[in-house]
């Protein structure tokens, strides 16, 4: 059981994660009915995903994310987009999630706290959870995935059972309603972050979690709806703050501002568990050396990472209309390598047992609804720019990489 | 020596107009407050990205006005009006 626990907590905290929260509050502002059909449909999707993923690509092999994509692909195109998928958004996301939770703090809670300051403390509590041990990280995940569904708990209970103050009608149009519907997909995306090595089979947690966030996301869009005008919630940047105003007041956004900030600290969290992960994984198709273990590796990822971003948000990137760009592409990286390695499933089961229709299906509507959601978007070039200039420049780093440690093992010698 | 000393009473007295020249520049919540209902008063808001959409408090009269585009709003607004501009 605890080991569950330990697995759902992870993709948990990643999709419960304020970005995901401000695409839920504006995708409720839609038509009513587009909308939860629109979540219901991503949720099919994602669980049609996952069961490619831990069950077809398993039967097939047992390997991990970067050695069954590398069979079809190639090691470096392989290792290149796993990486580029990856940390393109673990950099962007926790950015981005560590200054909303700096805002959080400073206009919810202390005024006189700086912003950036608290940003930086929580990456600061991060790293230190990460390098004391993976075992912290885990455990500290998930105390903030229950704070955050305790506070959400609260939040459902009182909206769905006292009602609103004022009648709420609004409806937006069916044609901005169906334009946003694809961007439904991005709410459960996290989903196939399990790492727990030990949990044989990874389809269970996954479809758990699937399912765990998507009563929460039909009810808090629903409970949105019902004491927010759509308008109201189209228009938003902080629509859940807004929501959360509406149905409890001052303790209302008290809670909510728990929840941004236990979901931005868990969401980056996450992603460092998994990056961490990921190290293991190239270190084992011998792309990166294994230093002294994987712990030690696990750590000095962690360190690179929270440098990296610690560098990002000194330059203040958070601050630029840039990064929801780069964001954006960086989430469509993720989707295109989920289509990948729906496509992998298929090769490698097809080979050894039966072609499967469901893998190939799911490949082929996560590819076109990632090109839909670029092809959509208001920044189409910028967007599609640095997705190809992402996966470029980690091709060129995964082959020069090697040649690189070769170089230094000489030099030390 | 007599550089040295020259230099740090150059300094300090660039200090303090650099601080005097700011203090008129810069206005408190209160100080806005007490002229929010004067017709030329134009409250610009020049946050962007997460600075702007991450927080919760925003002026209801206010325009955005991207800092980076300085140029291209700061003519646009006749030189008889009153400009506060508030930032992260």
């Amino acid at each position: 059981m605890k080991l569950f626990l330990y697995s759902i907590a992870i993709p948990i905290g990643v999709m419960l994660s304020p970005e995901t929260l401000v695409l839920l509050g504006n995708s409720a502002g839609y038509n009513g009915a587009l909308f939860f059909l629109s979540v219901a449909v991503a949720a099919v999707v994602s669980c049609m995903c996952a069961y490619s993923m831990f069950y077809l690509g398993r039967q097939a092999d047992e390997g991990n994310e970067l050695s069954l994509l590398a069979k079809v692909l190639g090691r470096f195109p392989a290792a290149a987009l796993v990486i580029s998928a990856r940390l393109s958004v673990t950099l962007l996301a926790a950015t981005s999630v560590l200054v909303t939770a700096g805002f959080a703090f400073n206009e919810i809670f202390v005024y006189w706290f700086p912003n950036f300051g608290f940003a930086f403390l929580l990456l600061g509590f991060i790293l230190v959870f990460n390098i004391i041990d993976k075992s912290w990280a885990a455990n500290f995940q998930l105390l903030l995935v229950s704070c955050i569904l305790l506070s959400f708990s609260v939040l459902l209970i009182e909206g769905l059972f006292s009602s609103p103050s004022a009648n709420i009608t609004t409806q937006a149009s069916e044609l901005t309603s169906l334009a946003a519907a694809p961007g439904a997909l991005l709410l459960f995306l996290g989903f196939d972050l399990i790492i727990n090595s030990q949990a044989k089979n990874k389809l269970i947690p996954a479809l758990a979690a699937i399912c765990t966030i998507f009563m929460l996301f039909i009810l808090w869009g629903a409970v949105s709806r019902a004491y927010v005008p759509s308008s109201s919630l189209i228009e938003s940047s902080l629509p859940h703050l807004k929501a959360a105003r509406s149905i409890m007041g001052q303790n209302g956004r008290l809670l909510m501002g728990v929840v941004v900030i236990c979901g931005a600290t868990a969401a980056v969290n996450g992603l460092f568990l998994y990056m961490g992960q990921t190290a293991s994984d190239l270190a084992e198709q011998e792309i990166i050396p294994r230093f002294k273990g994987e712990k030690t590796l696990h750590r000095l990822a962690i360190i690179l990472l929270s440098l990296t971003i610690g560098t990002l948000m000194m330059s203040g990137l958070a601050g630029e209309d840039k990064l929801t760009i780069y964001y954006r592409g960086a989430l469509v990286l993720w989707l295109l390598l989920l289509s990948f390695r729906c496509f992998t499933a298929a090769y490698l089961h097809s080979s050894r047992k039966s072609f499967s229709f469901v893998a190939v299906t799911t490949g082929c509507i996560i590819g076109f609804l990632s090109l839909l959601l670029v092809t959509a978007a208001e920044y189409t070039r910028e967007q599609l720019f640095f997705c190809l200039q992402v996966y470029i420049c980690a091709l060129l780093l995964m082959l020069i990489w090697p040649a690189m440690v070769k170089l230094f093992s000489i030099i030390n010698r | 020596m007599k550089q040295l000393v020259l230099l740090f009473a150059f300094m300090i007295t660039l200090g303090a107009a650099a601080n005097v020249w700011s203090d008129d520049l810069i206005m408190d919540k209160d100080a806005l407050n007490a002229m929010l209902a004067a017709p030329d008063l134009v409250i610009l808001d020049v946050r962007t990205g997460k600075d702007w959409s991450s927080s919760e408090f925003k002026i209801q009269s206010a325009e955005r006005a991207p800092a980076a585009e300085y140029a291209d709003w700061s003519a646009s607004y006749s030189k008889d009006k009153t400009l506060v501009l508030y930032c992260a």
